[in-house]
């Protein structure tokens, strides 16, 4: 395993997020900006938590709600709000998360691998659990988020009930 | 090795050389005496034998050395021309194609090249035996080699360097595979070198070098005073390089030769450079390709993508400006913004030429393959090609290639006679196909003609109602065209005997489909026992379409305006009902009226009063779609969505309107597709 190959004392600077009251944290080189919300165009026959398009710099770039593709409840965009627009093999794609915190380091040996599942996510989207003093962060792994075409179209369904179920219990 | 990079170019050139092979293969068949022909492929070969060889992929290298083989043969009249022999030669470029297309699609050969190469051979030996065939093994062809190819230039260059004393050098650096920042190491490299001599060229470029557009290797034409063994310290004495070859360039020396492992100890036998060879195929070239690449520039496609892009936001920010500026006073701020807008203008235009590619692209390939499928048929057949110079946007030309292909098989196949057939009508024994490009105004036209036996509208008319798509009754009311118009709805084959090439697969309802989707359209003209003629009919240009913005829900959405028919606002109660679907009376016709935002997942609109109603056509569906108001009409430019999001069925992309919002621009045939399967 790649990430228990990494040397202990290397570190990783992280942009930490909340999501309904969880700290995330994304791993700095795959995101490339972060912007509050603007206006987002719908799109007809696509599933739910693609939000839609926006316009950022003149390219079209589809938005993901985070939280619906993880089966949580999605809740209003507040001022808090915000896109973080991250690279996902080459193609950009916006985040919609309830507040970006903060960018942190965190040294690889604070990062103990997932369990199998947390906060009703599916381990296999987690890269690992970050602790920083009191805190827990769980880094996303966003490649396997949204890895293909073919996971948000076809698995979506499936997944939004299986971390819905985890999600409550 | 990451010869990624290169991969690309590689894919087009070799491709070129294919493609060339081909050509040439097929007027040698017709000239079998031409020499030049021959030369020509052997060129093609040897050059594609040499790229191969230094991508590493060794298979095609190999078959192309037995190709050079046979053309050598046949160059030094060793060979006679048979039919098995061009054949043959045939079939080998058939699979340097197939195994190019692995290597682009794979990166590995797995093509078996076994049986060709034999077959190869055994033409060489069966044929040339009087003489000693002239059948050496394929050199072996190092992985990575990289040649030093000279021109006129450098070659001068070489002479008046060796006059004053200096011996002229090919120097061979390897970096550690590892090593990061190679654009450095060379540079650094370059530094070292410099202090012993001149660096005259490299292989690749200095700037290739300096963008590290290079593998782990480059070679340099070094003129310099100190021996090979003071050349090599230096240059391995740059952290990094881990082997230098230093070979002497000699301008007499022929033979192909690649430059060879120099193992230490060893300098004065150098192994010498295969200049003469080189320079002979660069010689050769540089009557036409030399000349030509001074007018032409090889961008990559990404790089024009980019450029077209910048120039749409550009455009849409000029809209923008625009409005600003009707808010301004003043005539000096309108002057600068007429100015802007013409330069736009301009500048749209002229970025919007360079993605047009000529049609020879896609037409290349067809008489080959009429070559082939006429042998197939057993038909004689002749193909005329016209206005192959004729433009078409490059994402039209990827588009257009299995349309074309299908209709001309349609042509061989069931358009022409046998010989026999047509001798009974009195027609000349070869049947004709005519392949036409040309302007029509803002479209492009693409022609199909062939004189054959032509669509009989009765035969369609009887396949059409034993296959339900209509009654007897209405088949009576058709007029011949309308009738041979049939063949393009889906599911309609006239072919009883399904034959090796067209009787499966895609109809022509998918030649329909595909010009819809790219916002063409296709005409058939066909006269029994004269012929058929097909018409398509292509946008110049993608990128940019006018289109009528509409509003549904809170979205803006954009119709193409090829596929409005026209708008209306009518009276509620004008608007009935039938089986539970709404439709209205136009003008005796029987529209379906659809609700835009609630097709697209909005909700329904609400009007009181008369209702806007957009009635469009797409595919073979006709309808009126409610919208929330009429925007206006405009120019726009065409944005792909992200791939990520993959098809999205009623969308054909999206574009950015003056207030920075996103615009749905909608795909009607697709929003209708529901519709044309209900009612066909």
């Amino acid at each position: 395993m790649e990430e228990t190959a990494r040397k202990v004392d290397e570190e990783r600077q992280l942009v930490v997020f909340s999501l309904y009251g969880e700290e995330f944290g994304l791993e700095i080189t795959k995101v490339r900006e972060i912007v509050k919300p603007r206006e987002i165009t719908k799109l007809p026959n696509v599933v739910d938590f693609v939000e839609g398009v926006t316009n950022l710099r003149g390219e079209v770039i589809p938005i993901i709600d985070l939280k619906k593709r993880f089966g949580v409840q999605a809740t209003e965009m507040t001022d808090d709000s915000r896109i973080i627009n991250v690279d996902i093999s080459n193609n950009q794609v916006g985040l919609v998360v309830d507040d970006v915190t903060e960018v942190l380091r965190i040294a690889q040996g604070d990062i103990d691998p997932p369990p199998r599942t947390i906060a009703g996510l599916k381990a296999e989207y987690i890269q690992g659990i970050g602790k920083i003093e009191e805190r827990l962060l769980i880094l996303l792994d966003v490649d396997k988020i949204l890895s293909s075409e073919e996971q948000i179209e076809l698995q979506a369904e499936v997944l939004s009930e299986e971390l819905a179920g985890t999600a409550n219990a | 090795m990451d010869f990624s990079e290169y991969k690309d170019v590689f894919a087009a050139e070799a491709r070129e050389y294919i493609q060339s092979l081909n050509e040439n293969l097929l007027e040698f068949e017709q000239n079998p005496q031409d020499a030049q022909l021959i030369a020509e492929m052997f060129r093609a070969a040897h050059s594609l034998k040499g790229m191969a060889g230094t991508m590493g992929y060794n298979k095609l290298a190999d078959l192309t050395h037995y190709m050079e083989n046979l053309l050598d043969a046949l160059r030094d009249g060793l060979l006679g021309v048979t039919e098995e022999l061009i054949n043959t030669l045939f079939a080998s470029v058939d699979i340097l194609e197939v195994m190019l297309d692995e290597v682009i699609a794979t990166d590995g050969i797995v093509t078996d090249t076994t049986l060709i190469k034999e077959q190869l051979i055994r033409i060489l030996d069966e044929d040339a035996s009087s003489e000693t065939p002239k059948l050496s093994r394929p050199m072996d062809l190092q992985q990575g080699a990289v040649e030093l190819p000279l021109n006129e230039y450098d070659r001068e260059l070489i002479k008046e360097a060796v006059a004053k004393d200096f011996r002229p050098f090919a120097v061979t650096i390897v970096l550690r595979d590892d090593v990061l920042m190679k654009s450095v190491r060379a540079y650094t490299v370059f530094q070292a070198l410099e202090r012993l001599g001149t660096i005259a060229k490299s292989v690749p470029s200095a700037e290739d070098l300096d963008e590290e557009r290079f593998d782990d290797r480059f070679t340099v034409l070094f003129f310099t005073h100190y021996s090979p063994e003071e050349i090599r310290d230096v240059a391995l004495g740059v952290p990094e390089v881990i082997e230098a070859d230093v070979n002497d360039v000699s301008l007499e020396r022929t033979g192909p030769l690649p430059i060879g492992e120099h193992t230490e100890g060893e300098e004065d036998k150098t192994a010498r450079v295969d200049v003469s060879s080189l320079v002979a195929a660069a010689a050769g070239k540089s009557a036409t390709t030399e000349r030509a690449a001074e007018r032409f520039v090889r961008v990559e496609t990404e790089r024009l993508d980019e450029l077209n892009n910048l120039v749409g936001e550009l455009v849409i920010s000029r809209t923008q400006v625009a409005e600003v500026a009707r808010h301004l006073d003043g005539t000096h701020a309108r002057a600068a913004v007429a100015q802007l807008d013409r330069v736009t203008t301009e500048l749209q235009y002229a970025a919007m030429k360079l993605r047009m590619v000529p049609v020879k692209q896609v037409f290349d390939r067809f008489p080959r393959m009429v070559r082939d499928l006429a042998k197939n048929a057993a038909k004689t057949i002749n193909l005329q090609v016209v206005g192959e110079e004729t433009e078409l946007d490059r994402s039209l030309m990827n588009q257009i290639g299995d349309p074309l292909v299908h209709l001309i098989r349609n042509s061989v196949d069931h358009g022409l006679e046998t010989a026999e057939v047509r001798r009974e009508q009195g027609k000349a024994p070869a049947g004709n196909i005519r392949l036409e490009a040309r302007h029509e105004g803002s479209h492009v036209v693409i022609e199909i003609a062939d004189d054959g036996r032509g669509i009989d509208p009765d035969k369609i008319k009887q396949k059409a109602v034993e296959n339900g798509m209509i009654t007897e009754e209405e088949a009576a009311k058709l007029s011949d065209s309308e009738a041979q118009a049939l063949i393009f709805q889906a599911g309609f084959s006239t072919t009883e005997e399904i034959t090796d090439v067209s009787g499966r697969g895609v109809g022509m309802d998918a030649v329909r489909a595909a010009l819809d989707s790219m916002n063409g359209s296709v005409e058939i003209e066909s006269e029994v026992g004269k012929g058929t003629t097909v018409a398509l009919r292509l946008p110049l240009t993608l990128a940019i379409i006018r289109a009528l913005l509409v509003q549904a829900g809170r979205e803006t959405c954009a119709i193409p305006i090829q596929s409005v028919r026209e708008n209306l606002r009518v009276e509620p109660k004008a608007i009935k009902t039938i089986h539970g679907e709404r439709v209205i009376t136009l003008r005796n016709e029987v529209l379906p009226i659809l609700d835009l935002p609630q097709l697209l997942g909005f909700e329904a609109s609400k009007h009181q009063g008369d209702l806007p109603i957009i009635v469009v056509e797409g595919g073979s569906a006709k309808a009126g779609l409610i919208i929330d108001e009429l925007l206006g009409q405009q120019e726009v430019v065409i944005k792909s969505l992200s791939s990520m999001l993959g098809d999205i069925q009623g969308v054909a992309g999206a574009t950015v309107l003056g207030d920075g919002t996103v615009a749905l621009i909608l795909d009607i045939s697709a929003v209708l597709h529901e519709l044309s399967a209900d009612h066909r």
